[in-house]
Parts: structure tokens; sequence; C-alpha cells
């Protein structure tokens, strides 16, 4: 098989919100001591995104998803972990030589309205990459800026406007020639089109499917829109709290998920028409990041918790077919819901 | 059955320095008691101008240029101030997107309470701390007691959402107006929300409206909806004959906009071009320069919303 384009191993990523040493203080057994207190974002993830995948990332706010995305463009440097670009270790790059994979990666963000530099052209926004990067005459990138322009969707003619001059779907389109137009083969997208109404979600995942298309693109794909990610990706990645409880082709995942989470999770989507509730209720709120739980981030909710999801983390086991899942009772789980529902039938 | 609610060619106007525009234009619905109704559109449809209108609520520029809201055979559009208070927060409730905002911070959650319903009762802080607790269990909030000490920025968004409704519920109005009040919220937060606004509904017979961006949840909750478009509804009719068949080009370049439509992986239908900003709508009908089945006509003339053959109203001159 070949080599995935992108993988990281155990990857860790957290923030430390102690403040100046004052704050770190703290009176114990009659002498100060310093504690930290850390944000633990992401946790021992583990992946491989094979080239023009689409893999998706989803989970509710604060399982750490955006952080993780930003962890691997390098927009934020691990705690622990290693990150490979075609088998080359890019976690720890000199920036010097960390550039030119910048061009190979790019990224799109979720507000078009914060991600585009209010004070420059849309000409001056989409040049100054290609200039940065690629060694071409003014001509070339002009050539290069329309051609791409044209590509998302943007009248050329256009080029001289300013950002506020477009609608939020024109804006995320020029977004998305940023990203474009330097070439990438992979491009990580951060909810992309949370920020838009309906009928412009459609015109921009259409536009991100026929890019990929065209351009071979692999995408990492974050997004908290479950029937979006169902509609467009290859695999998916299912977070809780700062860790992946599944990983599955798409099909695999939604026709039959196993984590008690994910189970959980997918029973949620508002689906249209349907009338009464097929939701599967879990107690309880998520815990802080800040004082993870022992054993399985997932136990204090789940309804199957026996004592050693208490004490032991469940590793991602492979269930067949690249469906993996993080989980004691997998197996038991299964099988009763399979009884359940032979009852029912 | 009553009606509830009348909705007469209400229009709402806003004087801009760049013009005038029309937010709201002639909008008309009923409302029978205890009916759940949903107003979907795009951002900008008018749909929650339209809500904010319905209670008067509606401040400058903005001003209800005509039109008439009948609730309960009173016409609200007439009220004082002072009388129209009366109604807001007691008959007619209103729910917002974001929990945070609606609930004051610096008070705990039972002087919210109290004080919204000994602003419409004359009862004392005692009863008026029972019927709280009461209506917190309602929304099914554990240890309700506990709750009517603490702040708002002690509970969880899902729990403060159920505050907000608690908030709502304590008069027992007749109607409550919702507007987005999952968007906020995390998905299975959002079912869990759903579904305890549709059993409250059911069990105390109250009439909502719920406005909302989300064809999926609206189509879960509601008997009718209304689709809006730039500040017209342009199709009315009962929830499952508009999701399974709706008629107008709009309705149904939403409907095959959603991934929900399509086997995973296909492109997706899309409408071509963005709504038009409230400033210049086009002449005839709004959505002429999007539809692929505009005429002359359509450029020309404005389709009226009328009934059509299915027994629902559209605003299109091409459906029977």
């Amino acid at each position: 098989m070949e080599a995935p384009l992108l993988s990281i191993h155990n990857l860790d990523k957290h923030f430390d919100i102690s403040g100046g040493l004052l704050d770190q203080l703290r009176w114990k057994g009659g002498k100060p001591v310093r504690e930290r207190t850390m944000v633990r974002a992401v946790n021992r993830v583990s992946f491989e995104i094979r080239k023009g995948e689409t893999l998706s990332v989803v989970g509710e706010s604060g399982c750490g998803k955006s952080t993780l995305a930003r962890t691997i463009i390098g927009l934020y440097p691990p705690n622990r972990g290693e990150i490979f670009y075609r088998e080359e270790r890019i976690d720890r790059l000199s920036p010097a030589r960390m550039l030119p994979y910048r061009t190979k990666m790019q990224m799109v963000f979720q507000d078009p309205y914060a991600s585009l530099n209010p004070r420059m052209r849309v000409r001056e926004t989409l040049e100054e990459p290609v200039r940065f990067h690629r060694r071409l005459s003014g001509a070339e990138i002009k050539d290069c800026v329309a051609q791409v322009m044209e590509q998302v969707g943007v009248d050329p003619s256009w080029a001289d406007r300013y950002p506020h001059e477009f609608s939020g779907g024109q804006r995320q389109r020029i977004s998305i020639a940023r990203a474009l137009v330097v070439n990438p083969e992979f491009i990580i997208a951060d909810e992309p089109i949370s920020a838009l109404d309906v009928s412009i979600q459609a015109q921009i995942l259409n536009l991100l499917m026929d890019a990929q298309q065209e351009r071979q693109l692999t995408y990492l794909f974050i997004s908290h829109d479950l029937s979006v990610v169902e509609h467009i990706s290859t695999r998916v990645a299912v977070m809780y709290l700062g860790t992946v409880c599944e990983l599955a082709p798409v099909d695999a995942l939604f026709d039959g998920p196993l984590h008690p989470y994910t189970q959980a999770l997918l029973s949620a989507i508002p689906r249209l028409g349907e009338k009464g509730s097929r939701h599967i209720k879990i107690e309880g709120d998520v815990p802080t990041p800040i004082q993870l739980p022992t054993g399985c981030v997932f136990h204090g909710r789940c309804p199957h918790v026996r004592t050693v999801c208490t004490e032991t983390v469940p590793k991602l086991r492979d269930f067949g077919g690249g469906h993996f899942a993080a989980c004691h009772f997998i197996e038991e789980i299964t099988a009763r819901r399979a009884e359940t529902s032979g009852h029912l039938a | 059955m009553k009606t509830l609610l009348e909705v007469d060619n209400l229009t709402v106007r806003f004087s801009l320095r760049a013009g005038e525009i029309t937010a709201v234009d002639q909008v008309d619905f009923k409302l029978q008691e205890g009916e759940r109704f949903g107003l979907v559109g795009e951002s900008g449809a008018g749909k929650s101008v339209t809500g904010f209108a319905l209670i008067n609520l509606i401040s400058k520029p903005g001003y209800i240029a005509g039109g008439s809201v009948r609730f309960q055979g009173n016409e609200l559009t007439a009220l004082t101030d002072e009388q129209i208070r009366r109604v807001r927060g007691n008959d007619i409730c209103m729910i917002f997107q974001d929990p945070m905002m609606t609930l004051n911070p610096v008070l705990t959650i039972g002087t919210q309470m109290v004080e919204t319903l000994q602003a419409h009762r004359s009862i004392s802080t005692k009863e008026a701390k029972r019927a709280a607790v009461e209506t917190l269990r309602k929304v099914q909030i554990p240890s309700p007691e506990r709750r009517l000490r603490q702040y708002p920025h002690e509970l969880s968004g899902g729990m403060r959402q159920r505050v907000v409704i608690a908030v709502a519920l304590i008069t027992s109005p007749s109607l409550i107006i919702a507007d987005e009040p999952t968007t906020a919220l995390d998905v299975t937060i959002q079912a869990e929300i759903m579904a305890l606004l549709l059993s409250l509904c059911k069990d105390e017979n109250m009439g909502l409206i719920l406005i909302t961006h989300d064809l999926a949840v609206v189509s879960q909750v509601t008997q009718r909806i209304a689709v809006m478009y730039a500040g017209r509804i342009v199709e009315v009719g009962a929830t499952d004959d508009i999701v399974k068949h709706p008629r107008h080009p709009y309705t149904i370049g939403l409907l095959s906009a959603l991934p929900q439509n399509k086997p995973r992986g296909q492109r997706l239908d899309q409408i071509r071009g963005v709504m038009p900003t409230l400033l210049d709508i086009p002449p005839g009908c709004p959505f002429n320069e999007r539809c692929d089945r505009a005429q002359e006509i359509c450029r020309r003339q404005r389709p009226g919303l009328e009934w059509k053959q299915h027994g629902g109203r559209v605003a299109c001159h091409f459906v029977e």
C-alpha cells in the first residue's frame, strides 16, 4: 500500500493557562509550591491521511478538533508526539526548512470575515502567497491568480475590490482561492461552511469537491455538522474530550457506529421530516479538559460503564475494514444491540 | 379549534441613511391554539424581524408600516407600551438564541424567575419561589432548589437554555416565540432541548412559533411552516407536505441543497447567486434572478401568496 500523505503519532497539545508566577503559587503543607494549570486539549491522537481522501474530524465544541488541525499545520507546536508529511518528520523543523511544506499544506478557516485582511484588495491577498513561494514573473502571477479566481467562481475583474464588497459565500471562495493559489496537495479546512447559509453551503461544498477532483487534493475537514461530514468524507474520526474514540470509513461509521459516544452523537442528528425522537440521551455534561477523567474519558456519561473503564484507558482497536474504536466493551454492546433490534423485528 | 394568532399583511420598514427598506413585506399567517408553526429562511429573510414585530419589539429606525396582529382577538399593534408589556412575557413569551445574553449575569436564577412572575401576578415571594421550583422541574433541571441560588455562569449552555425556557414558561403563556433556540448549542444538547420544547407544547397546549434556518429541526417539531425569502412568505403549508413536495422554486432549491437529500459523496444541487440585499430587491418576484423557471412575467409582476390546488399557499406564477 502507498505510504500515507500525512501521519500523526500520539500527538499531545496542552495549553498552560496558569498565568504569571504569582498566580501559580499555592500553599501546600506550610510552604509555597508552584502549580501549573493545563488545558489538555489534544491527547494521544494518532491517525494517517491517505493521498486523495477526505478525512473528517467531528465532535462537539471543546473536543479539541480545531486545536488538532492547528497543531498539524504547525500553528501550535505539539507538546509530544510526531507529525510526518510523506514520511518526513515536520514538527521540529526550523522555519526555513519548513518553508517548502507550507506550499504543500494550506488552511481554510471558518470565518471569511475575520480571515481576509480588510485592507488588502483581493488581488493583493491572492498574489502575496504566489510571490512569496513561487518564482514567477508579474504577468505569470496575474494569470495564475485570474485562473484560480475563475476556478472558485469569483469574477477576476473584481480582483481590485476589497473583502467588504463581497458576500460571505464569495469571501469564502476567496479564502479557498488563497489556499489553492500556491498549488497545495493537502488542505485543512476548519469549519469552512459553518458561517454560511444553507444555499451557499451547497455551493462551497461543491466547490471543495470539484477542486479535490481536479487537483487530486487531500482534505482534513473539521466540522461539527454531521450531515455535511456524512456527505463529503472518505473516513471520519470522532473526537471526545481531546481523544479519538472512533475512526472508520464513512459508510461503516454512519451505518454502524460502535462507540457509545458515536451512537449517541449520530442519534442526535436532526433528520428531515422525521417525527419522534430516536435520540439516545447521554447523562451529564462534558467534563473540563483541565481535570481529565481517569481511564476512558467518556466513562462519567457512558451507559455501559464498568469499573475497568474508570481505571484503564481503552486503546483504539481494529474491528475490521479499517473500523477502529476505543472502548473496552464494543463486542458486548454490539451483541446487546443486535439482540434488542432482533426483538423489535 | 380556536384561532390564537392572526397576522394580516404585516409590514415592517426601516428608515436607513442608505434608503428605506422593507424587512417584512405583507406577511400573513394564522395560528390555532396549541399549534406549532415554523418560520424558515436564510439570514436576512426577515424571520426574526417578523417574530419581534408580533410583540411590538421593533425599535427605531424600524417601524410597523402596516398590517395587523390579532392575538386572542385583540389587536396588538394598536396597544400602548404599558398595555403590550402586560402581554409580553405573560401571554406571549420569547426565547432567544444565546442564553447567556438573555439571562442577567449578576442575578441568581431564582431572582430572575421570581421577578418575572411578580411582574405579572401579585403573589408573595415565597409562592413565586415555589412556582419557580415547579417550573424548573418541568424543564427537567436536576435539584431545582439548589439551582435557584446559582448564577447563570455556573450552568452549562444546555442548562442555561433550559432556564430560559423555564423563565418563559413560569407565567403559563399560550404562545412561545423561539428564535433559533438551539443554534448556539451542540447537536446532542439541541436534540434534548427540541424534545423538551415539543413535549411542553403538547402537555400545556401551548402555541409555538419556531424561527430557524434549520429545515431538519423545524420539520421534526412543527405542524405547519412558512418559508421566507427577502422579507416575504413564499410558501406556507403543512410541514410534512412541504418537506416531501415543495412547490416554490426557492423551497425546492433549499431542500435539494441539503446533503441529507443526496447519496453520500454526490454533487449537491445549488441555488445560484445570493439573496438580494433588501436595498435592491428586484421588481416582480424577489427570487426571479436565481430562478430557473423565471419568465418575463416574473420580472414584471409580483406573485401573490395564493391558495393552490394542493391545499397550500405559494407565491409563484407557475404553480397551479
